[in-house]
């Protein structure tokens, strides 16, 4: 489990998580929703210790290190991958520095998405970018996959194509923490939405539950955030009225 | 296929990816350009000391001046290694461009940094530039035997000074 405890983190005198504490357990498929500039980013980027932090982040009780870090992957739309090395090369170096790293589902998913093996990543569409970005998260055997916006850039087919293919694909250990502005699309594909709004965690439910209640996730949002249905017909309103 | 082994080893010090290229050209290129400036400096300040050990008689024939003596090797070559002290601190750059390279066309800083081992990233930018400047600093060194061998076999023995041998490994060093 990675259990995070009172994480805060400033740039500069600008607060962007403010006290954050949260436990993604095993086996979860959780959508990290929220506004630009919410503190989703850097929730992650703190969980893989690339920002210096104050609070608590382990994973099984432990802080994560280098030598526990290779239980948690991470997919971002700024592309973590080599530009010059060709999707073989890829494979090599995280077969070398990633002992579970799975080269049958990676070579299965090169298959499906029909990736070249030996261009460079550099060469492919964006979407071909995010596709392999994705791939390499899901195949380095870790048991956390972070993926921040990894869609971005793929058309609603490709999407589609992901969100199947990762929940045929997933085992039981692993958790996907999955950021994205997409929430319809990962509405079904979800089993519980994280919200985080102004550096803080303001809605944590499972999807079950809102079932239960006759929720969508939708309305759960928009309920969360207090969105005024109302805000764009008044603001055109003023507007017209203001013309006239 | 020796090449291919030798090329695959190097890559393993390299970033992923980095096309080694015009690294190794720099290398060779420069090294190659260095010594034939080391060597032509050499020579003309050489051909200068040498040619005022003699003096022409009436009849055209060169004669050895009595006592003459031919400045040291180390105050004859001087300067010029220059240009390969400039290749080998070029060579240092590498090191910041390597680093540089996880942060290009996307942020693959971000794998170098998710990995078990925390010095797989100053491995393949650190290595090569210090293995370059090596191999700068051997060939500057085999230019400073070559050109000592030349001062040495060329010198009439009565114009050496002593210890020339020691005198080098105190420029040297």
């Amino acid at each position: 489990m990675i259990k995070i405890q009172g994480l805060r983190k400033s740039y500069g005198g600008k607060q962007a998580l403010k006290g954050v504490s949260l436990e993604l357990p095993r086996g979860e498929i959780v959508g990290l929703f929220g506004e630009n500039g919410a503190g989703k980013s850097t929730l992650m980027k703190c969980i893989l210790d690339f920002l210096p932090y104050t609070g608590s982040i382990t994973l099984d009780g432990e802080k994560i290190t280098r030598k526990n870090i290779a239980q948690i992957s991470f997919a971002t739309s700024e592309h973590s991958f080599f530009g010059n090395l060709s999707a073989a090369g890829h494979r090599d170096f995280y077969k070398e520095h990633f002992p579970d790293f799975s080269d049958k589902r990676f070579l299965s998913l090169m298959d499906f998405f029909e990736l070249p093996m030996n261009k460079p990543i550099k060469s492919f569409s964006t979407g071909q970018k995010n596709q392999f970005e994705v791939i390499l998260a899901l195949c380095q055997g870790a048991d956390y996959i972070l993926m921040d916006e990894p869609f971005a850039g793929n058309d609603i087919f490709n999407r589609e194509d992901f969100y199947k293919v990762l929940l045929g694909i997933l085992t039981e250990r692993e958790t996907v923490i999955l950021s994205t502005h997409l929430i319809e699309e990962v509405a079904d594909f979800i089993g519980r939405a994280v919200l985080i709004s102004h550096g803080e965690i303001v809605g944590d439910v499972y999807t079950s539950r809102l079932e239960d209640e006759g929720k969508t996730l939708m309305s759960y949002i928009k309920e969360t955030y207090h969105y005024r249905a109302d805000r764009v017909s008044r603001a055109l309103g003023e507007l017209n009225n203001g013309e006239v | 296929m020796k090449f291919t082994k030798t090329a695959r080893l190097f890559e393993r010090f390299a970033p992923p990816g980095m096309p080694l290229k015009s690294m190794s050209n720099s290398v060779v290129g420069g090294s190659i350009i260095s010594a034939f400036w080391a060597l032509l400096i050499f020579l003309i300040r050489y051909w200068q000391k040498y040619d005022n050990l003699f003096y022409t008689d009436y009849a055209g024939v060169s004669h050895l001046y009595e006592g003459a003596v031919m400045p040291d090797f180390g105050y004859i070559f001087g300067d010029s290694l220059m240009l390969f002290n400039i290749l080998a601190l070029s060579m240092v750059g590498f090191i910041v461009y390597f680093y540089a390279y996880y942060y290009r066309g996307g942020k693959s800083i971000y794998t170098m940094r998710r990995l078990p081992n925390r010095w797989e990233i100053h491995k393949r930018s650190i290595v090569l530039p210090l293995l370059a400047v090596i191999t700068v600093l051997a060939a500057a060194f085999v230019m400073v035997m070559i050109c000592f061998g030349l001062y040495m076999i060329f010198t009439p023995d009565q114009c050496l000074t002593p210890d020339q041998w020691s005198k080098l490994w105190r420029e040297i060093l």
